[in-house]
């Protein structure tokens, strides 16, 4: 079964047309990735469809790099 | 709410305002409506002898009574297209159709917000999307 980060990785690679190798916690989702902030809310949104969570705004304005993603999840799957 | 109502929301002004009215159901669905006169500056030359309105115009259009759904938000602000998603145009609008749009907020975050439209006329439906904006500042008149 696919762990929750690989989910998220799955998820963040898709989202951006991007290959999973590329997804590294270190990568910035802007300058690395090529994101957009709308490219950003999309994910977020996904994100909180798939592991069924609500994040908050200022929690997600703070997202950067990909390991900011899993780390937010992680607090979320921990409180569900 | 008619178009002088609008107008205290949305910045947009002749010849580019394009929703003569809207109401918002217990839903949140914003319903509005456009008449197309035949008079409209995009139908100069689109096409001669057979006026459709375009397909991007159409797109504005929805995109004008989406932005309506978050009307308090509007005030003081500027809406920007920041996406067009999934569009599909199934049916042409000419001269004398009132168009009616179903618009719907999907997502709303910070700034940006995501909503799904469908224009129709009579029933019928011409066109499909999502559409997504950004609400920046209006510093118009504060230079």
């Amino acid at each position: 079964m696919a762990s929750i980060q690989d989910k998220a990785q799955a998820l963040i690679a898709s989202k951006l047309k991007v290959s999973e190798k590329e997804i590294a916690p270190e990568k910035h989702l802007f300058n690395d990735l090529g994101a957009d902030s709308l490219d950003v809310v999309e994910l977020i949104m996904i994100l909180e469809r798939e592991f069924n969570v609500k994040f908050s705004e200022e929690e997600t304005a703070n997202i950067k790099t990909v390991g900011d993603v899993y780390a937010l999840i992680e607090i979320y799957t921990k409180k569900s | 709410m008619n178009r002088d109502e609008i107008k205290q929301y949305l910045p947009h002004r002749e010849p580019m305002l394009l929703v003569d009215e809207m109401t918002l159901d217990e839903n949140h669905v914003a319903h509005s409506k456009y008449h197309v006169t035949g008079e409209e500056f995009f139908l100069q030359g689109h096409f001669p002898g057979e006026p459709v309105v375009p397909g991007v115009i159409l797109c504005e259009i929805m995109a004008q009574s989406c932005a309506l759904l978050m009307k308090d938000d509007l005030i003081g602000k500027l809406t920007f297209y920041t996406g067009i998603d999934k569009v599909r145009f199934k049916n042409s609008v000419k001269p004398g159709d009132t168009v009616e749009v179903e618009a719907t907020l999907t997502y709303h975050m910070r700034n940006i917000y995501i909503c799904s439209a469908v224009l129709s006329v009579g029933g019928k439906m011409c066109v499909k999307g999502e559409l997504s904006f950004a609400l920046l500042p209006d510093t118009r008149n504060k230079q």
